[in-house]
């Protein structure tokens, strides 16, 4: 089956200080959530606000939608849904506000549905008053469930969050996974939807997760549907006295104390530990994601 | 009206009750308090009819500057006053400069109405002339708008700490205003500097709006660039 692309992006390139974001080639596919995973300081938020047209300073071509090369051409930012960290909203702005500026930026946007996501996330918002808490005054949690009622409530074909599950709590964590898994269901044939983000809650989002990239120092190292990556990688437990020999033999490796060791072998490799005291397992997205970033660890100062 | 739209989207409702509510309010019962204290001395009564005029002037002049800091404050500085939610639409450059020449809009029409309210209430009060007061009103307002401007512009360009500095300035500024109206019965210093100088403020406060809404703009869009 051949699978569409909400987002292709080929020769990225944004230098920052002395961080450059250099991505080859990027594929996200449509109609899936896709998780961009890395370390602090690896390019992800640079790379989901070119994405998503906040940064329009970086060379190289993007085609959004399967055709739209120019983000500000074909009504393309109104089908993009953004949420990110720091200023996204005024700090002054209220609920109310927030709808009334809403309405007036987007024509997709619907006030009922936003009152109603608003409703359903519980924001302590003290409702639509004149005089509700301005954002400034809302926790973390609250200020991004705003920022997801504010998205969720347009007809948007491509969600772009920036880290959307780290300032919830685990109940909230839970129901973002169930949101975004309603919100994918809701698209139709003519036009799927799909969902881009980036996470370090890996375990809190991986049965939300379809296919993952995972970033390193501006690149992508790793990408690919997680199921495949399961099938690519194996997770490794032995004893100690294997580990100097598994050393050279595994993708990823860590602690060598009185219980053993675990590694990740890629499963081409594994004929290669024929005979050694281990045990296979299936990895989680986490373990993956941990050895891959691991792997291409950021080098010593 | 979209920039009515825009603005109150940008401004807090306090603020707005404040500004076109609140000061004018306070302004003429002050006034009228003073009138009724001053009713036994005629001389005082001379000078009272300035009072409402200047209280409103000045404290709008101030409070205007002072918080316009919290609303549109460094927004002609890159990045000071990022809103990636604007950036999110194609209409969010030109909604923010609704809201910004709404503001300009709005607080013109505001001094000009408060202060007229001032003089009003003088003609009809003090029996002033209403020749006089015309003169009065539009000398008051126009320089209460021109350093309402020159404050909101420096708070647009500067930090907001700086102002508290600019509190200052405005109310050295406008006592200094008030008190050369206050003082000034001479027809020659009204014909040959006062009238001038007033019909400068209003064109260069309206100029100087017109280049903050421009400033503010360009900062906005640069804000795509290496923010």
């Amino acid at each position: 089956m051949e699978i569409k692309r909400v987002v292709e992006a080929h020769n990225l390139y944004k230098k920052l200080g002395r961080f450059e974001l250099n991505v080859g080639e990027l594929r996200i596919p449509q109609g899936f959530a896709t998780a961009l995973i890395g370390e602090n300081g690896a390019g992800k938020t640079t790379l989901l606000n070119i994405l998503a047209g906040i940064r329009l300073d970086a060379k190289g071509g993007i085609n959004w939608f399967c055709g739209t090369t120019d983000i500000d051409k074909g009504n393309t930012r109104e089908r993009i849904g953004y949420t990110g960290p720091g200023h996204y909203y005024l700090p002054g702005w209220n609920t109310r506000q927030i709808r009334k500026v809403s309405e007036l930026l987007f024509d997709n946007f619907h006030a009922d549905r936003f009152e109603d996501w608003c409703k359903r996330m519980s924001i302590d918002t003290d409702g639509f008053r004149k005089d509700g808490k301005p954002v400034s005054k809302l926790s973390d949690g609250n200020r991004m469930k705003l920022m997801l009622a504010g998205v969720l409530a347009r007809d948007t074909e491509l969600l772009i969050l920036d880290e959307p599950a780290s300032p919830l709590d685990p109940v909230m964590r839970d129901e973002l996974n169930n949101i975004l898994r309603e919100y994918l269901a809701g698209g139709e044939e003519s036009r799927p939807r799909s969902v881009f983000f980036s996470t370090h809650n890996i375990a809190d989002m991986e049965s939300v997760t379809d296919y993952a990239i995972i970033l390193a120092h501006g690149k992508i190292v790793e990408e690919g549907f997680v199921e495949d990556l399961k099938e690519k990688y194996v997770l490794v437990k032995g004893e100690p006295d294997s580990a100097e020999a598994a050393k050279g033999i595994l993708y990823s490796f860590s602690g060598t104390g009185s219980y053993g060791y675990e590694g990740m072998c890629l499963a081409a490799d594994v004929d290669r530990l024929a005979g050694m005291n281990v045990s296979l397992e299936t990895p989680t997205l986490t373990q993956i994601s941990v050895a891959v970033m691991k792997k291409h660890g950021r080098p010593a100062a | 009206m979209k920039y009515i739209k825009s603005y109150n989207i940008f401004t807090p409702f306090p603020h707005r009750l404040v500004l076109h509510l609140l000061i004018p309010a306070l302004g003429v019962l002050l006034s009228l308090c003073l009138m009724l204290v001053l009713r036994e001395s005629a001389e005082a009564m001379q000078n009272a009819h300035f009072f409402s005029m200047a209280y409103i002037s000045g404290f709008l002049a101030i409070y205007a500057a002072v918080a316009d800091g919290r609303i549109f404050g460094g927004s002609m500085r890159k990045g000071e006053s990022r809103i990636d939610y604007l950036k999110c639409s194609e209409r969010g450059t030109a909604v923010y400069r609704d809201a910004l020449i709404g503001d300009q809009m709005i607080r013109l029409l505001t001094v000009f109405l408060a202060v007229g309210l001032g003089a009003l209430l003088s003609v009809l009060l003090l029996r002033r002339s209403p020749q006089g007061m015309i003169l009065s009103w539009l000398q008051f307002s126009a320089f209460a708008w021109m350093i309402s401007q020159t404050g909101i512009c420096m708070g647009r360009l500067l930090k907001f700490e700086a102002q508290i500095g600019i509190a200052v300035t405005c109310i050295l500024v406008m006592g200094m205003v008030a008190t050369l109206l206050m003082m000034n019965e001479s027809a020659l210093l009204q014909e040959t500097a006062l009238l001038p100088l007033s019909v400068f403020c209003l064109l260069s406060g309206l100029l100087l709006g017109v280049w903050m809404v421009r400033q503010s703009v360009k900062k906005k869009g640069e804000e795509y660039h290496d923010c």
